[in-house]
C-alpha cells in the first residue's frame, strides 16, 4: 500500500492543524469584561458594554470621546475612539467598546452601536 | 392577511401531499403517481410564488395595516427601494429563502434525473420546515389597531441598487445548499453509495458558483457603498456565508474523486450534509439574536417560537443525517479492490488534500464565529474571536491551498508522472518569484510592514501562473474550454489572495482629516479641497465636493451626504463614499457624517421653532399656527388607557399612535397626520418627518417632526454644560469671529445637544420642531485611503464564479450524456 504513508502524514497534519487552530483561538479572545476589571489589567484587550452616559460630554473632533455606564453599578467609563464617529452613534443607547484601558481613557479600536429603534440595522466602526 | 396565510398553507399542505405521493410512488414504483406527485410540487412552488407576489403587491399598494408592510416600506421609499424592502426584513428575507426552495423543489422534481422522486421527500421536509417557520414569523402578519398613515421606511443604508440586485443571488446560493444534503441523505437512506455523487457533483457546483457569488456581491456592496472602508470584516453576517461555501467546495473536491476512482465514500457523506446544516447553523446565528452582542449587524430575533424551531432545524439537520450515517457505516462498501490505488504524488492525493484543507479552513472560520458560543462554556457572558484569529489561523492553510492548487493540477491521475509535472510548473514557479521578488523590493522601497504577505504574494502568483498555463491551451477547442472550470476558479482564488496580499501591504489610510471649505488640506500625499455641496442637503442624491489634486491629476471626489428621514429624524446619511479607480488601484474618500454638526451650527441663528402642545391646545409662531387635535391609539393603547394611570401608559414600550395635527399657513387650514412611535425604554417617542406647507428656506421646505424626551436631569446637566462651551469659546474670541468658531467646534456637541433639550414629552404632550433645511456646514471631517491592486480581488471573484459555472456546465453535459 503506497498510500499508507501519505495517510499518517496527513493525519499528523491534520492534527497539528487542529491544535494551532485551536491555539489560535483561545489566544485572540476578547473577554467582556467589567467597567473594573478592565480598569485593572492595564493594555489588556476587552470588550466592555453599557449604555451611553449622555449627561457627559460627547465630542468629536476627529477622535471620538464619550462615557459609558455600566447599568449594574452605576460606574461609568470614558471612551476614547481615534477613527471616524459611527452613523447613527448621536440616537445610540447602547455601546460595545474592543479596546484596553490606557489608565486614562478606554482606548476603542472597534466600536458596536445599538440605536433605539430595536431595529436590525447596527452600525460598524472600526 | 388572510390571504397570503392561506397561500402559504396552501404551499404546506401541497408539499406534504406531495411528499406522501413521492413515498408511495418510490415503493410501488407506479409512474402515475410519481407524476401526481410532481403536480403536486408545482402546485406548492406556485402557491409560494403566489405568497411572494401578494407580498409584493401589498408592499407596492402600500397595505399599511400589514405589519411587515409598515415596518419596511413608507409612501416615499422609491419603487426600486420598495423591491428591496421586500427582502429587507427578516421575515421577507425568509420568503424570499422559501422562493428559492420552491424553484429548486420543482427543478429536482422535473429535472433532477431518475433518482429524484426518491430524494424529494427528503427535500419535502426542508421545505415544510421552512414554510412552518414563515407561518410563525410571518410576513402578512396584522397586528391589531389603527393602520398608520404611512410605514416607517427602509433603513436609508439600505436604499441602495445593491440591495435590489445582492440578496436575490445570496440567498439563491444559500437556497441551494440543500441539494448536496439531500443528495446525500438520500444515497446513505437508498444505499446509492456511489450513485447520488452523479446529481450531487452538479448541484454542488452550482451552489458553489452561486454562493460564492452572493459573498462577492456583498463584498463589493460594503467596499461601494457602506463607507466604512473594506469589504470583508470576519463578522458573523458574513461568516455564515463563507463557511458553508469553504464545505462546499470541500464537498466538491471530494465528490470528483469518489467520481474519478470511488474512494472517500464515508468523507463525503459526511461533507455532504453539512452544507444544509451549516446554513442552518448560520441562520440561528445570524436570526436569533444569540449574538446581538457581537456581531455589527446582527439582525432583530425571530422571538421565541422562532430561536426553538431554528435551534430544533440545527439539531435535525445536524444529528440526524449523522445518525444515519452511523448506522450504515458498517455497510458502506471500501472501493472496489479492482481499482489499483494511486501513486502518493498524483492527482488523487492532490483532491484529497484540497479537501482536507478546505473542510480545516471552514473549521476555522466556524470556530472564530462559534466563539461567543463556545466561550459561554467557561465565562459567563461569552467572549468573541477576534479579527486577528482568522489572519493568523487561515495564514498557513491558505499558502498551503495556494501551493496545491498550482501545482497539483499537473499531476496526472494515478501514477502521477511527477517529473514532467515539476518541468511544465517551471516558468510558473520561476516567474512567480520574479514578480514576488519585484513586488518585495516596491514593498520595501514604500516601507514593508507585512512581510509575512510577501510569501502570500507569491504563492498567490504561482498558483494564477500555473493554472494560466493550464487554460491556455484549452481554449482552442469547444471540449478543452468546457474542461477549464477548475483551472479558472483556482486562479481566481489565486488572484484574490494577491490583491488581498497587496491590499494589507500597501494600503495607506488617515481618519478624522477635518477640511475647512475652500482651504486645501494635506493628506496622504493628496491635496484636499472641500468646495460645499452639489446640491440641497435634503436631496437624496446629495453629495460633498471635495475637489482632490494628485501631482498633476485632479478630480472631484463627491462623497454622499443627505438628511434622510428616518426614524422621525432626518438622519446625516454619509454613504456612499467617493471612490476614484485608478489602474494600480482606488482611492477612496469617506465621509467620516461629522459635517452636521456645523450645519446644526448655522441652524442655531435662523428662526426654528421648538415648541410642545397639549392636547387641544393652539399656539401660533409668525405666520403659522399649530393645533394638537389628538391622537389614534391602538388597541393595546387604548385598553391600558383605560385601566390605568397616564403613567403606566407612558412605561408601554413601542405604542404606535398617529398624532392629528392642524396646521395653519397664512390662514389656510392643512390636516396633517404625525405617525409616531412611543418608545419610553428608548427616552421618549419618535416621529416621522413631514412636510408641512411655507415658503421653505433657502431650500424650499419646511418640516415638523417630534422629539424624543430627554429626562429632567438630562435636560440641566445638558444645558449647563452647553453653556459652559459658549463660554469656553467667548474666552477665545468674540462671538462670530473665527477663534470663536474654531473654540466652539471642539466642544460642539455639548453646546448642540443643551440647545436641543427639551421638557420630558408624554403622550399629552407632544414637542415639536419645525426648522428649514439648513444651509452648507463650513467644516467636514474625511477619511481617505488607497486601496492598491484591490481590482485582483473583485476579477479573482468573477473568476471563481465563473469557473464553478463552467465546471457546472461540463457536470451537467455528463450526466445529461449518462442518460440518453
Amino acid at each position: 500500500m503506497k498510500l499508507k504513508a501519505g495517510t499518517v502524514i496527513a493525519i499528523v497534519l491534520i492534527f497539528g492543524a487542529l491544535a494551532y487552530g485551536a491555539g489560535q483561538f483561545v489566544t485572540n479572545l476578547t473577554p467582556y469584561v467589567s467597567f473594573e476589571e478592565a480598569k485593572a489589567s492595564k493594555d489588556r484587550v476587552f470588550q466592555v458594554m453599557g449604555p451611553l452616559d449622555r449627561s457627559q460630554p460627547i465630542t468629536y473632533t476627529g477622535v471620538l470621546n464619550f462615557t459609558i455606564k455600566e447599568e449594574k453599578t452605576g460606574q461609568t467609563l470614558p471612551v476614547r475612539f481615534k477613527k471616524s464617529k459611527p452613523a447613527s452613534f448621536d440616537q445610540a443607547t447602547q455601546v460595545t467598546a474592543i479596546g484596553s484601558w490606557n489608565g486614562e481613557y478606554f482606548e476603542a479600536r472597534k466600536l458596536l452601536v445599538k440605536c433605539p429603534s430595536k431595529y436590525e440595522e447596527e452600525v460598524k466602526a472600526d | 392577511m388572510p390571504l397570503g396565510y392561506t397561500l402559504l398553507g396552501f404551499a404546506l399542505a401541497a408539499t406534504v401531499i406531495a411528499n406522501v405521493l413521492f413515498v408511495l410512488c418510490g415503493k410501488a414504483d407506479r409512474t402515475g403517481l410519481c407524476d401526481w406527485a410532481k403536480r403536486f410540487v408545482a402546485l406548492a412552488t406556485a402557491s409560494v410564488v403566489g405568497a411572494c407576489t401578494y407580498l409584493a403587491y401589498l408592499i407596492a399598494t402600500h397595505q399599511f395595516q400589514v405589519h411587515y408592510v409598515a415596518e419596511y416600506t413608507s409612501r416615499r421609499t422609491k419603487t426600486w427601494y420598495l423591491m428591496a424592502a421586500f427582502w429587507g426584513g427578516q421575515e421577507g428575507s425568509m420568503l424570499l429563502w422559501a422562493f428559492w426552495t420552491a424553484m429548486l423543489g420543482l427543478w429536482l422534481a422535473y429535472k433532477g434525473g431518475k433518482n429524484s422522486a426518491k430524494a424529494w421527500p427528503i427535500f419535502g421536509i426542508a421545505q415544510v420546515y421552512l414554510l412552518s417557520i414563515i407561518l410563525v414569523k410571518c410576513p402578512f402578519a396584522v397586528p391589531p389597531g389603527p393602520i398608520p398613515a404611512d410605514g416607517r421606511g427602509l433603513n436609508p443604508s439600505l436604499e441602495n441598487y445593491w440591495m435590489v440586485i445582492h440578496p436575490p443571488i445570496l440567498f439563491l446560493g444559500f437556497a441551494s445548499t440543500i441539494l448536496p444534503s439531500v443528495w446525500a441523505i438520500y444515497g446513505m437512506l437508498h444505499r446509492d453509495w456511489d450513485g447520488w455523487v452523479k446529481s450531487a457533483l452538479p448541484c454542488t457546483l452550482f451552489s458553489f458558483a452561486t454562493l460564492g457569488f452572493g459573498l462577492s456581491l456583498g463584498g463589493f456592496w460594503a467596499y461601494e457603498t457602506l463607507g466604512w472602508g473594506g469589504f470583508w470584516a470576519w463578522d458573523p453576517v458574513e461568516n455564515t456565508s463563507l463557511f458553508p461555501w469553504l464545505l462546499l467546495t470541500s464537498l466538491l473536491h471530494g465528490l470528483v474523486l469518489q467520481n474519478k476512482n470511488g474512494s472517500w465514500r464515508k468523507a463525503n457523506f459526511f461533507l455532504g450534509i453539512l452544507p444544509f446544516a451549516a446554513m442552518f447553523y448560520g441562520t440561528f446565528l445570524t436570526r436569533t439574536g444569540v449574538l446581538s452582542d457581537f456581531s455589527v449587524h446582527s439582525f432583530s430575533s425571530l422571538g421565541n417560537d422562532g430561536f426553538w424551531l431554528i435551534l430544533v432545524g440545527v439539531l435535525m439537520w445536524t444529528f440526524i443525517p449523522l445518525g444515519l450515517l452511523l448506522l450504515r457505516n458498517w455497510d458502506i462498501p471500501k472501493r472496489s479492490e479492482k481499482q489499483e490505488s494511486a501513486a502518493f504524488l498524483s492527482r488523487e492525493t492532490g483532491f484529497a488534500a484540497a479537501g482536507i484543507i478546505l473542510g480545516l479552513i471552514g473549521f476555522f472560520v466556524a470556530l472564530g464565529m462559534s466563539g461567543p458560543l463556545i466561550t459561554k462554556l467557561w465565562s459567563a457572558k461569552g467572549q468573541a474571536a477576534e479579527p486577528e484569529f482568522y489572519n493568523k489561523a487561515l495564514y498557513a492553510p491558505a499558502i498551503g491551498m495556494l501551493l496545491l492548487m498550482a501545482a497539483a493540477p499537473f499531476l496526472t491521475w494515478k501514477n502521477g508522472d511527477a517529473p514532467s509535472a515539476y518541468k511544465k510548473l517551471f516558468p510558473a514557479y520561476i516567474t512567480a518569484i520574479v514578480l514576488a521578488m519585484a513586488f518585495t523590493a516596491v514593498g520595501m522601497y514604500l516601507g514593508l510592514r507585512h512581510p509575512a504577505m510577501v510569501l502570500l504574494f507569491a504563492a498567490s502568483l504561482f498558483c494564477v501562473i500555473a493554472n494560466g498555463i493550464l487554460i491556455a491551451p484549452r481554449l482552442k477547442s469547444k471540449g478543452g474550454r468546457l474542461s477549464i472550470g477548475g483551472h479558472v476558479a483556482h486562479a481566481g482564488i489565486g488572484l484574490l489572495l494577491a490583491g488581498l496580499a497587496g491590499l494589507v501591504m500597501f494600503s495607506k489610510h488617515k481618519e478624522g482629516i477635518l477640511l475647512i471649505k475652500n482651504q486645501p488640506t494635506e493628506a496622504l500625499g493628496y491635496k484636499l479641497t472641500y468646495e460645499g455641496y452639489t446640491m440641497d442637503p435634503f436631496a437624496r442624491d446629495n453629495a460633498i465636493r471635495i475637489k482632490v489634486v494628485d501631482g498633476n491629476s485632479q478630480w472631484d471626489a463627491d462623497p454622499h451626504y443627505a438628511y434622510v428621514p428616518w426614524e422621525g429624524k432626518d438622519s446625516p446619511q454619509s454613504n456612499p463614499p467617493a471612490i476614484h479607480h485608478k489602474f494600480w488601484g482606488d482611492v477612496y474618500l469617506a465621509l467620516s457624517g461629522e459635517a452636521q454638526e456645523f450645519v446644526d451650527q448655522q441652524d442655531a441663528t435662523s428662526s426654528n421653532w421648538l415648541f410642545s402642545l397639549k392636547r387641544g391646545e393652539t399656539k401660533t409662531f409668525g405666520d403659522y399656527t399649530f393645533t394638537l387635535m389628538g391622537y389614534d391609539l391602538d388597541e393595546k393603547a387604548k385598553a391600558v388607557l383605560a385601566k390605568h394611570s397616564e403613567a403606566e401608559f407612558n412605561k408601554l414600550s413601542a405604542v404606535r399612535m398617529v398624532a392629528n395635527v392642524i396646521v395653519t399657513y397664512q390662514g389656510k387650514q392643512t390636516p396633517i397626520k404625525v405617525a409616531v412611535r412611543h418608545e419610553p425604554s428608548a427616552g421618549g417617542a419618535y416621529s416621522e418627518v413631514v412636510e408641512i406647507p411655507g415658503p421653505g428656506g433657502k431650500h424650499g421646505k419646511v418640516i415638523l417632526r417630534m422629539l424624543p424626551a430627554p429626562t429632567e436631569k438630562d435636560i440641566k446637566e445638558k444645558q449647563s454644560a452647553s453653556e459652559a462651551a459658549v463660554a469656553r469659546a467667548k474666552e477665545a474670541g468674540a462671538p462670530g469671529t473665527a477663534a470663536f468658531q474654531q473654540a466652539l467646534m471642539k466642544d460642539f456637541s455639548a453646546y448642540n445637544e443643551g440647545r436641543r433639550m427639551q421638557e420630558f414629552a408624554t403622550y399629552e404632550t407632544l414637542r415639536f420642531e419645525t426648522f428649514n433645511a439648513p444651509d452648507p456646514g463650513d467644516a467636514v471631517f474625511v477619511e481617505l485611503s488607497t486601496k492598491p491592486l484591490i481590482w485582483f480581488i473583485w476579477v479573482g471573484t468573477l473568476l471563481y464564479t465563473l469557473g464553478g459555472f463552467i465546471a457546472y456546465r461540463r457536470r451537467i453535459t455528463e450526466i445529461t450524456g449518462i442518460k440518453e
